[in-house]
Parts: structure tokens; C-alpha cells; sequence
């Protein structure tokens, strides 16, 4: 950065001066025409004529134009002036060779916007301070349960409100220790229902921010109290735009969500979004026994760091304060391990090997870009080489030469860059649509001064990579030979050697790349065979988030209401069935820990836990969830009846491994006071937090004896899911039209969302890999054919004295396809040890997975056939009297 | 670039146009080239150009300064003027010719002799 700085700086007095010197010469002149008018008025009054007296005086003076030179170079303006004439000499060169120019120039620009689009996210995601004041302290704290495998939340677990608590008092190396809980909101004043995502939040979070309000004023712990106002919100920057018309008066007002009042007290400044998507954020108040809770682990913790603290001071201190809490509170929360990270490690942590992965691919095929751009330059260096020689032989010295075909790089390198931010701009268009808000940070990507320097820095660079090496053996011509000789024959035999040399990396390369990108097609693929456990053809799901106020928990009056809007549902033309659960396969859900009755009890820290579901009695045939043993949820099992449940194939396989679990009984521990019920039904296992996961025991309720918030209606329909949408939204709002609807997807698309990433990563690499057999195709078609237009009257010679014309197609094929085979020989080599690297995501294949390999290695020699094959019959079709003809 | 040209010859020029200037004072290019004529009675008839090569180099230098006046027949002109720095390199300069010329001058009559 600071060379460029400097390099920017120079540039910048180089122009100035130049600009001056514009001025100054102007004078100069002036100077000298008053010079001739005084040697001219004195020559009159010696008696010369006019035109006598005019020309004497240009004689005494001297020529006007060598003056200027003279003076120029006394000026030392002569670097810039002779770089300058480069540039003018460079263009004209380039221009007369628009085809060549063109093939360079794009070959560039698509190793450079490829890297500079790559690095854009990687700058937007990894490289850029999170947008909140406190960016450099805010920290996050989870719990981790490393005695128990917890398959989503990945070591980095939420934290129950007691643990919080405990965590505030006692913290003393972080201050502003604040709390959410993801949460919904149902808007329903002003326009249609909605539900937007958000976060109740401790009073202390904006605090923890650092960020102020754009309108009115942010939470503060008053504001969570207990017997306070609570019933107050704040909204982000976007959702006051689009619902409220930017209107200022919004503040104050006072807003009907989750079916209570709540007063508006702040607008958030555009670009506040945290945690992630949110637009409103209300206090978070603990009633109840929630507030000694260490059971429900719902909580996200951030604090800043206290100043002249360290990470490692808040990580020791907090992990000594997690041990002790632990200890204290055994039986509750076992296991419990308090873990720090800085916050935005917390966020992109997921996302940091697949996005290194990228970053190495695409400077993969920078370099790739080079090497071809180098052959092509060395070609024509070959050609120019008589040029050279009449310049060095008119006097221009070596030095002079390099820097006049580096000026050429450097100018083909800009060309290149202007290229690839283009590229790069429509590529991040393209990231941006493949993303469905699946990846962290993603709506903070763009091109900024930080791209804009890469890309400047990437293309000097590369112009000097791929412009050295042909400046330097271009303009080592022997005077001698090289004018002698006559075109066709020139001693190119090592500048050949040269370029086919750059074959093997290229090749090498090329290799790496699609070996990667295919283990990546590889694992897609296999993804896409996984059987989810449901059948995934026309189903539409539709997401409703009950509000509290409205529907306290473990009321059974969402139950009915949910009853009704599903009976409607059904009524309507071309629905086949239609059911209802809490969370839906793929996306996640609860879970809790459980015991079997009747069995001796697992040590504290050691009880199994299960995911677990509602279901209403049509949920299962609905989504095509086969029935294995036992029944299915009838109308029956309502909230006065006795209590019974259903469970997986795994949890069966698992706990019963040898008689059957009907019958039996399993209680389940968590969310409030445990319920202990019979199991009725085996259903078979559905993947429960994506395809590319594990499934663990399940167990589902009917929703009438857990009636719970978050609920989602699944409708199988005969034809296309999506038609039935509206008529699905008025059969909800006819039961109740202040209930809004928050997410609808077809279950194909749930599915689809699910590999969102992972599609991403795939077409990228893909898209690089694509590339890269293009660029080793060109640059071996390139090197062959150029050997051979350089080799004509050698193969005339050949064939004249006897050659078939086989041996001479076996010649120029072998010798490009052995550069090649070398090539991928090396490539192999290198991708076996670096596709390692790319082990975690990868699903179903090894990372060196031995068909991908023999794949990618089949794939390029056939490119490097065919590539060589075209030259090679030009090769054996030279008419022997032509060639040796040609001079 | 000026490498060329000899560096005694340059030196020369410049020694005589400092001289010029702190005699007469501000002069205009022709003018000093004119006085220079001149004064060597004419014998020395310079390319009037060369005249501005050296005023460069003196005024890069600091030994001259120069500003734009009115001529005699009232044109505007560049009038250049000696400058203190100018003034003391011109008296070391002038020692230092002397001195040189007479080496120069008994190195000639040596070679004549011999």
C-alpha cells in the first residue's frame, strides 16, 4: 500500500512539473522572439533590408528548436518526456496489432477481475472492520458443551439469562456484557401484516455497539427493567424507509407488534444490522424463572473490551469465571465451558476456508493469466527481433529497449485492470444474486479504495511478471546473426525452449484448479442424491410466527386457530392434504436433552438429547414422511387426552435396538417442566439440519399437547406448489387477518437454500476452473503454432528429403503433449497435497478422491491434443517447395 | 543530454556572463550577449543562443536571479541580475581562471618547446 502511495505521489509531481513546464517553455519562447526582434532592429540599423536583417538574426541565435531541446534537458524533464514517448511508441505498437491486443488484454482481464472480485469479498467479509464504533473491542461469548455433541450451534453455543447474569456481575476485564435473543416480530399497523426479523435486546446493547441513533434515541437499561416501559422499540434504518416513508414523526408513535402497543424510540443509522437482518429490536425482559434459568440456552452475548485489555485477558478471565459457574451449578448445566472471540471472528468464522480456498484458486489463475501472457510476448519478441536489432544498431542502448516493452506491459497491464474491474463489478452482481442471504456480511461487499488499490497493485505486478522475462531475452539479439538471418530461421530455438517451458506450470496450474473445482461438482452432486427423508416435489411451506400477547405459551388456543386455518387450507381446489409443524427438515429447530423411563438414569452430564417436533395427526403423509411402526397422530391426541409421541427410526435403532419402542415411554427434560409421553409411532428419519448432516433422534409431539410459537403449514398440492400462495394467505387471514406470514418457500427451495453456499463455492470454482482449461488451451495451441510458423522450411527440409508425413504430425504433437503430460504429472502432484486444504467442504469424496484426479487429468490432455493437433497439420500439409521457397 | 560539450567551454560562458551582469547590472539575453561581443571587441562571435543554455544552468544554481521588466524599446523582457551567491562564486571562479589560465599557458609553451 504505501509503495503505491509513493509510486501515486511521484506520479503526481511528475505531472505537475509537466504541466509546468508547458507554462515555463511558453516563456522561454517569448523570451527568445524578444531575443530576435532586438538582433533584428540592430541588423536594420546596419542597413540590411527587412528580409536580410530577419534571417541574419535567426543565424546569430541559433536553431530555435535545438534551443527548447537544450533547455528541456537542462530542466531534467527528459525522463518524463522519453517515458511519455514510450507510452505514445507502446499504444502505436499495440494499436497496429489489434488482434494480439485484444487476446492480451482479455486473457488479463479475466485473471484480474476474477481476483479482484474474489478479493472484494474477501475485503467485505474478512478484511473490513465490522460497521459499529466499538469494532476493535466487541467480543462475543458463547458456552460450549464438549461432553455432548451439539450438532448445530458448532462449539460456539447460546448461553442461558442465569449464565448472563453471573457473566455481568463478575466480568471484569469487559464491560457492557449485553444479551439478545433472535427473535420476530409481527408488524401489523399501517399496510399488510408482516413479520420482520429482529432481537429483544438487554438494555446495555446498544451501549455494547457504540452506535447512536439516526432519529430520536437507542435503548438503554432503564428501558429492560422489570415494571419499566417496556413496550418500547427500535427500528432499523431500512424497514423506517419502506414502511414508514422515512417519516421523522415516527418517533414517539406508537406501533401495534406481536399484537401489543409498543412506542417507537429510535431510528438506527443505515448499515446497523446486527445481529443480521434485523429491523427491530425491543428490550429483553426477563419474567418469571427465566431469569434464574440454566436450562434454556437462548441467549448471544457481546461485550466490549475494558481499554489496555487484551482478548487473552477477557478469554482467561471469562473461562475462570465459566468454571466456577459450572461448578456451583452441576446439576443443572453440566459440562459447561464459557468460551470469548472477538465478534467478527464469530461471524465470518464459517465462511474463512471456503473464501481462502477461492482466494488461492483465483491467484492461481492470475498466475496462469501470466505465463500466458508472457508466451505471447516472447512469441512476439521473436518477431520483432529484427526491429530490435535496427534500433540497438542506430544507437539505442539495451536499458532503453527493456523499459520500452516494460512500458508496453505495463500499458497492456492497465488495459487489463480497466477489464477486470468491469468484470469484477458484474461478477459481484452475480455473487450478490447467488447469495440468498445465506453468507455473513454479504450486503457489505462492494468495490472500495481498498479494491480499487488491489486491482492496481495486482495488474503492476502481474505487467511486470509477464513483461521481464520477454523484455530481457527479446533484446539479448546478436546484432550480427539476427540481421543476417533471414525470417523463418531465426535463432529462436531457446526462445521456443522458453515458451514451452511455461507449458509445464501452466498445465500444472490448470490441473490444481479443475481438480479442486470438480471435488467441489463432486460433492454437490452427491449432495443432491441425499434422500432428505421427505418427498420434496410439490410442497409449499408457509411460516407463521404466533404472537405472544397473543397466544401466551403453552396455551392451547394457537392450536385451534391453527386447526381452523388448516381446515380451510384444505378446502381449497387442487390441495391434496395439508399439515402442520414447528420447524421444518433442513432448516433446524430445537432439541432437548431426554431419559427413557424405566431405565437406570445416564449421568448428569451425560443424558441423550433428541430434536423435537410438533406435528399435527396430516404432518407426516403431507410431506411424505413414511410411517415404519405403530400409528400416527390422530384427531384424539388433543390437549386433554393422554399424552403420546412419535419418534424417529434413528431414535429407535438407537434405544431399541432389538424389541420395539411402542409403548414405551421417554421424557423430555427441557423447555419448562418436564413432560413425560408414550410412544405411539416410528417414522422414518428426515435430515434435520441439512443434507450434509448426520441425523440424530428425533421426537415429535401433536401440537395440541405442545403447542408452541414458531409454526409452519405444509401443503401438498397437485400441481405447481406456489400457485396456491394467495389463495393459502386468504384462508390464514379469514381465520385471523392480523396474523402475518413471514416465510414462504417451496420445499424445493428450502432444499435449495440449504446447498446456497456450497452452490456458490461450486460455480466459482467452476467458473475458475472453465478459465483455466481456456487459458491452457490457448497458451499450448499458441506456443505449438508459433514453433511451427518458425519451423516451416525445417519440416519443408524434413519432408523433402523423406519424412511421412505421419512422423512430422508425431513430431510437433509430441512435442507440445510431452510439456503438457509433464505439466499435469506436476499438477497432480502439487493438487494432492494442496486439495487437503479443502477437506471441510467436501461432502461424500475424498480430497483425493482418485476419479476427480484421473478426471481433470483426462480432460487437459485431451485440450492439449486438440490444441496441438491444429498446428500439427499445418505442420504436415507444408508443401516441401513452398516452404523451402519461403524467405 | 549536454555531456557532450566540453566543460571548460561551458564554464567559460557562464564566468563571462556573471562578470557581465555584476558590471552592468540587470540585463535582458541579448543585451548580455551583446555586451559580451563587445567587450571582446567582436572577436568573439558566440552562437547568441548558448547565451541561454548558461543562463539556465546559473539561475538552477542560484547564482543569478531573474524577473520580467520593460525593455529599451519598452517590449516586455526577462532581465537577469547577479545574486549575492553569484557574487562570491564569481570571485573564486575568477581566481580560479586565473590560476588555470596561467597553467594552461605555461603547459603550452612547454609543449612547444619539447
Amino acid at each position: 500500500m504505501r509503495i503505491m502511495f509513493g509510486w501515486l505521489k511521484l506520479l503526481g509531481a511528475r505531472i505537475r512539473e509537466w504541466v509546468a513546464m508547458g507554462r515555463v517553455e511558453e516563456e522561454f519562447s517569448r523570451e527568445l522572439e524578444e531575443h530576435l526582434v532586438l538582433l533584428t532592429e540592430e541588423n536594420l540599423r546596419r542597413g540590411m533590408t527587412t528580409e536580410e536583417a530577419r534571417r541574419a538574426a535567426r543565424v546569430r541565435l541559433g536553431g530555435i528548436t535545438q534551443l527548447r531541446e537544450t533547455y528541456r534537458e537542462l530542466h531534467g524533464w527528459i525522463a518524463v518526456e522519453s517515458f511519455l514517448q514510450d507510452v505514445r511508441y507502446a499504444l502505436r505498437t499495440l494499436l497496429k496489432s489489434p488482434g494480439f491486443t485484444l487476446v492480451c488484454v482479455l486473457t488479463l482481464g479475466l485473471g484480474i477481475g476474477a481476483s479482484t472480485a474474489i478479493f472484494s469479498v474477501v475485503n467485505g467479509v474478512l478484511l473490513r472492520p465490522l460497521p459499529y464504533p466499538n469494532h476493535e473491542r466487541l467480543v462475543r461469548i458463547g458456552e460450549r458443551h464438549p461432553g455432548n455433541g451439539c450438532g448445530l450451534c458448532g462449539g460456539f453455543g447460546n448461553t442461558t439469562y442465569a449464565n448472563f447474569n453471573d457473566l455481568e456481575r463478575a466480568a471484569s476485564t469487559v464491560e457492557n456484557v449485553s444479551a439478545f435473543r433472535e427473535w420476530s416480530f409481527n408488524l401489523t399497523s399501517g399496510g399488510e401484516p408482516e413479520q420482520v426479523p429482529g432481537a429483544l435486546v438487554s438494555g446495555n446493547f446498544f451501549a455494547a455497539m457504540g452506535s447512536k441513533p439516526a432519529l430520536g434515541r437507542i435503548l438503554t437499561p432503564e428501558d429492560d427493567a422489570p415494571g419499566a416501559d417496556n413496550h418500547v422499540a427500535v427500528l432499523n434504518y431500512a424497514l423506517w424507509q419502506r414502511r414508514f416513508g422515512a417519516d421523522r414523526g415516527v418517533i414517539g408513535k406508537t406501533l401495534q407488534i406481536n399484537a401489543e402497543s409498543y412506542r417507537v424510540l429510535g431510528v438506527m443509522p443505515r448499515g446497523f444490522a446486527y445481529p443480521e437482518k434485523s429491523e427491530v429490536w425491543c428490550p429483553l425482559v426477563p419474567r418469571g424463572e427465566f431469569r434464574d434459568n440454566r436450562r434454556a440456552h437462548l441467549l448471544t452475548i457481546v461485550a466490549d473490551l475494558r481499554a489496555s485489555r487484551t482478548i487473552a485477558n477477557a478469554q482467561e478471565e471469562i473461562a475462570a469465571i465459566g468454571e466456577r459457574i459450572e461448578k456451583q451449578n452441576a446439576s443443572e448445566d453440566p459440562d459447561m465451558v464459557l468460551t470469548t472471540v472477538s465478534l467478527k471472528k464469530s461471524m465470518v468464522e464459517p465462511v474463512q476456508p471456503a473464501l481462502m480456498v477461492l482466494v488461492f484458486a483465483v491467484g492461481l489463475l492470475l498466475l496462469m493469466a501470466c505465463a500466458n501472457l508472457a508466451n505471447l510476448l516472447l512469441a512476439r519478441a521473436a518477431a520483432r527481433e529484427k526491429e530490435f536489432s535496427l534500433r540497438t544498431a542506430l544507437g539505442a542502448g539495451r536499458l532503453r529497449l527493456v523499459r520500452q516493452l516494460l512500458t508496453e506491459s505495463f500499458i497492456l497491464a492497465m488495459l487489463g485492470a480497466v477489464v477486470g474491474l468491469g468484470i469484477a463489478a458484474w461478477s459481484l452482481q452475480f455473487i450478490a444474486a447467488l447469495d440468498s442471504q445465506e453468507m455473513p456480511r454479504f450486503g457489505e461487499i462492494s468495490i472500495d479504495w481498498r479494491v480499487l488499490g488491489f486491482t492496481l497493485l495486482i495488474s503492476w505486478l502481474s505487467g511486470l511478471f509477464f513483461g521481464l522475462a520477454p523484455a530481457l531475452s527479446g533484446t539479448k539479439a546478436d546484432l550480427n546473426t539476427s540481421l543476417k538471418e533471414g525470417a523463418g530461421v531465426s535463432s529462436g530455438a531457446s526462445r521456443r525452449g522458453a515458451s514451452r517451458a511455461l507449458i509445464v506450470p501452466q498445465f500444472a496450474l490448470a490441473v490444481v484448479l479443475l481438480v479442486g473445482a470438480g471435488l467441489l461438482g463432486n460433492s454437490f452432486v452427491r449432495l443432491l442424491r441425499v434422500n432428505p427423508g421427505f418427498n420434496r416435489s410439490g410442497v409449499l411451506a408457509v411460516q407463521l410466527f404466533f404472537s405472544p400477547a397473543e397466544y401466551p405459551e403453552g396455551n392451547v388456543r394457537g392450536a385451534l386457530v391453527l386447526q381452523q386455518m388448516l381446515q380451510k387450507v384444505r378446502s381449497i381446489p387442487g390441495v391434496r392434504s395439508a399439515g402442520l409443524v414447528t420447524a421444518l427438515p433442513i432448516a433446524g429447530g430445537a432439541s432437548t436433552d431426554f431419559i427413557i423411563e424405566g431405565r437406570p438414569l445416564p449421568p448428569a452430564n451425560d443424558e441423550p438429547s433428541a430434536d423435537i417436533r410438533s406435528a399435527d395427526a396430516d404432518y407426516f403423509q403431507t410431506m411424505g414422511i413414511p410411517l415404519l411402526a405403530g400409528r400416527e397422530f390422530t384427531e384424539a391426541d388433543n390437549s386433554t387426552a393422554r399424552r403420546v409421541m412419535v419418534i424417529n427410526q434413528t431414535m429407535a435403532r438407537q434405544y431399541w435396538p432389538n424389541d420395539s419402542p411402542i409403548g414405551q415411554h421417554a421424557t423430555m427434560k427441557d423447555w419448562g417442566p418436564p413432560l413425560t409421553g408414550e410412544i405411539v409411532g416410528v417414522v422414518g428419519d428426515v435430515k434435520t439440519n441439512g443434507l450434509d448432516e448426520a441425523v440424530g433422534p428425533m421426537i415429535y409431539w401433536p401440537h395440541f399437547q405442545f403447542p408452541e410459537l414458531f409454526n409452519t403449514i405444509v401443503v401438498r398440492s397437485d400441481g405447481e406448489p406456489s400457485r396456491l400462495l394467495p389463495a393459502v394467505k386468504t384462508a390464514v387471514w379469514a381465520v385471523n387477518k392480523n396474523q402475518a406470514i413471514s416465510k414462504i418457500d417451496t420445499m424445493e427451495q428450502v432444499l435449495s437454500e440449504s446447498l446456497a453456499r456450497r452452490r456458490l463455492y461450486m460455480i466459482l470454482l467452476g467458473v475458475f476452473a472453465g478459465a483455466a482449461l481456456l487459458l491452457a488451451g490457448v497458451g499450448i495451441y499458441g506456443t505449438v503454432s508459433y514453433s511451427v510458423s518458425q519451423r516451416i522450411r525445417e519440416m519443408g527440409i524434413r519432408i523433402a528429403i523423406g519424412a511421412e508425413r505421419g512422423d512430422v504430425l508425431r513430431l510437433v504433437l509430441g512435442q507440445g503433449a510431452r510439456a503438457a503430460l509433464l505439466g499435469i504429472l506436476v499438477g497432480i502432484g502439487t493438487a494432492v497435497a494442496l486439495t487437503r486444504l479443502m477437506a471441510s467442504l467436501l461432502f461424500g469424496v475424498s480430497a483425493t478422491d482418485p476419479l476427480t484426479f484421473a478426471g481433470g487429468a483426462v480432460l487437459l490432455t485431451l485440450v492439449a491434443l486438440v490444441a496441438c493437433y491444429i498446428p500439427a497439420r499445418r505442420a504436415m500439409r507444408v508443401d516441401p517447395m513452398v516452404a523451402l521457397r519461403h524467405e | 543530454m549536454g555531456e557532450g560539450k566540453s566543460e571548460i567551454l561551458q564554464g567559460t560562458l557562464d564566468l563571462m556572463v556573471l562578470k557581465t551582469l555584476a558590471a552592468m547590472g540587470p540585463l535582458h539575453g541579448y543585451g548580455i550577449a551583446r555586451r559580451i561581443e563587445q567587450i571582446s571587441e567582436e572577436a568573439l562571435q558566440i552562437n547568441q543562443g548558448t547565451i541561454y543554455a548558461s543562463l539556465v544552468r546559473l539561475l538552477q544554481r542560484g547564482w543569478i536571479s531573474g524577473a520580467w521588466g520593460a525593455s529599451e524599446n519598452n517590449r516586455k523582457a526577462k532581465f537577469y541580475s547577479i545574486t549575492r551567491a553569484g557574487r562570491k562564486r564569481l570571485a573564486s571562479e575568477a581566481e580560479n581562471w586565473e590560476r588555470i589560465s596561467g597553467v594552461i599557458g605555461r603547459v603550452l609553451r612547454i609543449a612547444e618547446r619539447g
